[in-house]
């Protein structure tokens, strides 16, 4: 099957033969494939709703004219992958807002044509990585050795031998982006882990959303929720003034990207002032809102 | 049940009424990735037929315990103990451990007759073995791997492979709960740590986090990051969730598919607010009288620590939990069931830890009527050799090495046919020769026992629909009442 020839490098070509294969002779499989994958991490769900199945297994396009549209253009710009996600990104489509219409939801309920855009939770790491961005704690910094966060006893003591090749990471280097955190098999990051982080060790076509108590118990009580939310007060104490009502604008135009309403700035004074004046349990709330884990 | 005859559960599925019941529904329906609707047709939450057994309990010894001398008597290995093992040089699998394999070793133990069954169990399980004859034993066991983390892999999760979800999981997406207010699926480990693999043996696989095992801690918070902080009190934290409820709702549009999922999300604040009163109540023992605690052994140092999880077990099966593993053994060497080097110092510990306990549990779920509904599971991922492991440091040859081609396990409880044996091995105890039961096998017949029919129960991943059993198992008719 494989084209037998040596490389100017000398070894057998494979790959290249492989990728030749892949773009040419393979047809418009592989570009199909391709911005099928890159429209699903847009929009939450691809043209072909099975990502990794488009064999007499998977599911029909819901747009064929679309996805052979793109899977086109992909091809003619010379695999550019940045003309892709152009295209995508300025497209009305998914610029469309969330609202909600009832005669459009009369005639499409499911919204396969995408007549409006459908919210959807972030994955479990944007979500740390919001949390460690909006408090002003997130180290941007790239590359490297792998991060370990702090993991409390009782999830260490699940290991056979607790703590067992599990670091520690000083300082800000624990608050880099979650893509670096150590990918231990056997020792999920709760924080990650109960948001539906995928298992490390299968392919993982879409990510799932669930919801649970525990999972609310880690990210209300949970060591990194509740230094978060130490962060942000200390943040908004500065950044907000010296009074309540600038120091609640301040944590809306953070964490949620718009003012608060009359109505929820009263609601969150009053809240404070039960509260004795303590910030960190109002931000603890703001940090835990849908619309913060949610992509509107 | 109600007085119309209907569960709580059924009443607020087929109510759909409202929004609280909807975030309800949705959160026992337990995954956002269909809609809630799609969620109750896809995974039914409704058993296939009858189910005999409600909840199940399953007892893990890990490390593997020794079948020869627990469950399955070998006079034979006994009479020619110190001998050769005849079939060395054809055999695969001991040709594979040769170099570690010595001669023959016989129990030492002695067995005794209990029962109407008269069924044979060793003196490391005295307690137990008075409960016989409501025990089908299982001698014919075997699994695919002799190494501890593939092993433990197979016997929760069916594969020797991460990444599948484990029994408590398929037992949840196939039946749902019963008590929105505590995990379906609840794992207990041993005091001395958690086994080979970890948590991908109560892991959901590529199912969503809302199936897999929580872990419960026999003292402390029983869930993790169940207490808020110090200082915080509970009137803030109900503050904060009615705060929550104000601010947090939005985007949620009505009538919109995600706002099932939206509304779940607040509500489950609250279900976890409720879950700090109803989880340290679910572990709280001292409500419960002296006679039940000496029964299960509190009094005693060596049996507290398997005791109270088995009484915990207990609790959480009367509260509705679907599915309960408690571990016995953890961490490396003997400080589990692994007797490579000596098994009658070995077990005296383990068994000595778990006799009572268990014997307990099984007496105690009797007399409160919970037997009938509560299937019991004891056994580890594999067994042990007939012939000694002469490797191990510090041995004197009363070690045993792996053995997954014939062991030990037995069910008890809902549905299940007490006081008989089921298959056996060879006169050495080497291998299952006599109606061979399979890891696939036995979760089959888990399965069927539950209510679920192992071929239908599918989750579609992966371009196909997977199975607990894969393409194999089949339900053990022996078994069965």
């Amino acid at each position: 099957m494989f084209e037998a020839g040596k490389t100017a490098a000398g070894t057998s070509g494979r790959r290249l033969w492989l990728a030749r294969w892949l773009s040419g002779a393979g047809g418009p499989l592989t570009a199909r494939v391709f911005v099928n994958r890159v429209w699903q991490w847009h929009f939450g769900e691809g043209l072909v709703a099975t990502a990794n199945d488009f064999g007499v297994m998977g599911q029909r396009p819901s747009n064929p004219e679309l996805l052979d549209f793109l899977a086109g253009e992909f091809i003619r710009s010379g695999w550019n992958v940045k003309h892709l996600q152009k295209l995508i990104l300025r497209s009305n489509t998914f610029r469309v807002s969330s609202e909600w219409d009832e005669r459009n939801a009369a005639r499409d309920p499911e919204q396969t044509l995408l007549w409006r855009w459908k919210p959807r939770r972030l994955e479990a790491e944007v979500i740390r990585d919001s949390a460690l961005s909006v408090t002003g704690s997130l180290n941007p910094a790239m590359y490297g050795p792998s991060i370990y966060p702090d993991l409390p006893k009782p999830v260490l003591a699940q290991q056979s031998r607790p703590g067992d090749n599990w670091g520690k990471s000083p300082g800000s280097e624990a608050a880099r982006r979650s893509i670096y955190i150590f990918a231990k098999r056997g020792l999920p990051v709760p924080e990650i882990d109960l948001l539906d982080a995928p298992d490390s060790t299968v392919s993982c076509e879409r990510r799932r959303v669930s919801v649970t108590g525990p999972q609310a118990l880690t990210l209300f009580n949970g060591a990194f929720s509740q230094q978060q939310a130490a962060r942000l007060a200390a943040r908004i104490r500065t950044e907000g003034g010296g009074a309540p009502k600038g120091q609640v604008a301040r944590a809306f135009q953070l964490v949620l990207g718009r003012d608060a309403s009359p109505r929820e700035l009263d609601d969150s004074l009053s809240f404070l002032n039960a509260s004795g004046g303590k910030l960190e349990p109002f931000c603890l709330v703001l940090l835990n809102t849908n619309e913060f884990f949610y992509l509107n | 049940m109600s007085q119309c005859g209907k569960t709580r559960r059924e009443m607020i599925w087929e109510s759909g009424a409202g929004f609280a019941g909807t975030a309800l529904t949705y959160l026992l329906a337990g995954t956002g990735f269909f809609n809630a609707k799609a969620t109750a047709a896809t995974t039914g939450k409704k058993p296939h037929f009858a189910p005999k057994a409600k909840s199940c309990i399953f007892l893990f010894m890990y490390g593997g315990p020794s079948h020869m001398d627990t469950f399955d008597p070998k006079p034979e290995l006994v009479k020619r103990h110190g001998q050769q093992m005849p079939n060395m040089e054809t055999d695969a699998l001991l040709k594979l451990r040769a170099a570690r394999l010595g001669a023959l070793l016989g129990s030492r133990r002695k067995f005794t007759r209990y029962g109407q069954s008269g069924i044979e169990v060793s003196d490391f399980y005295p307690h137990v073995g008075k409960c016989i004859d409501d025990i089908a034993v299982i001698r014919s066991m075997w699994t695919d791997s002799f190494a501890h983390g593939s092993g433990l892999l197979q016997m929760n999760t069916g594969f020797i492979r991460q990444g599948f979800p484990s029994i408590g999981s398929w037992l949840n997406y196939g039946l749902g709960t019963e008590n929105e207010n505590l995990p379906g699926y609840v794992v207990m480990l041993d005091h001395r740590g958690g086994p080979i693999s970890g948590p991908p043996n109560w892991g959901s696989g590529y199912m969503p986090a809302s199936f897999q095992g929580t872990q419960f801690r026999s003292s402390g918070d029983p869930i993790l990051n169940m207490e808020p902080p110090a200082g915080v009190t509970a009137e803030q934290q109900r503050r904060q969730l009615d705060l929550l409820a104000k601010l947090g709702r939005g985007p949620a549009v009505a009538g919109a598919p995600e706002s099932d999922e939206l509304n779940a999300r607040i509500a489950s604040f609250e279900l976890a607010f409720r879950m700090q009163s109803t989880a340290p109540e679910a572990v709280d023992l001292s409500k419960e009288n002296e006679e039940t605690k000496r029964l299960y052994g509190l009094d005693n140092p060596v049996t507290a620590p398997y005791g109270r999880n088995c009484l915990i077990g207990r609790r959480l099966v009367e509260r509705g939990v679907r599915f309960v593993q408690l571990y016995s053994g953890g961490g490396h060497g003997d400080a589990n069931w692994d007797a490579h080097r000596d098994v009658d110092e070995n077990h005296s510990e383990h068994c000595a830890e778990t006799d009572q306990p268990i014997a307990a549990l099984l007496t105690d779920l009797k007399r409160r009527g919970l037997l009938d509904q509560t299937l019991v599971i004891w056994g580890g991922e594999f067994g042990r050799m007939p012939m000694s492991d002469t490797t191990r440091v510090g041995t004197k040859g009363g070690g045993r090495d792996h053995n997954p081609k014939g062991f030990s396990m037995w069910m008890t409880g809902g549905g299940v046919k007490g006081g008989q044996v089921v298959g056996a091995t060879d006169e050495f105890g080497y291998a299952a020769v006599d109606n061979r039961i399979h890891v696939h096998d036995l979760h089959a017949t888990i399965l069927h026992l539950m209510g679920l029919d192992h071929t239908l129960l599918k989750y579609f991943h992966g371009g196909r629909n997977m199975r607990l059993t894969d393409v194999h198992g089949h339900v053990v008719k022996q078994l069965l009442a």
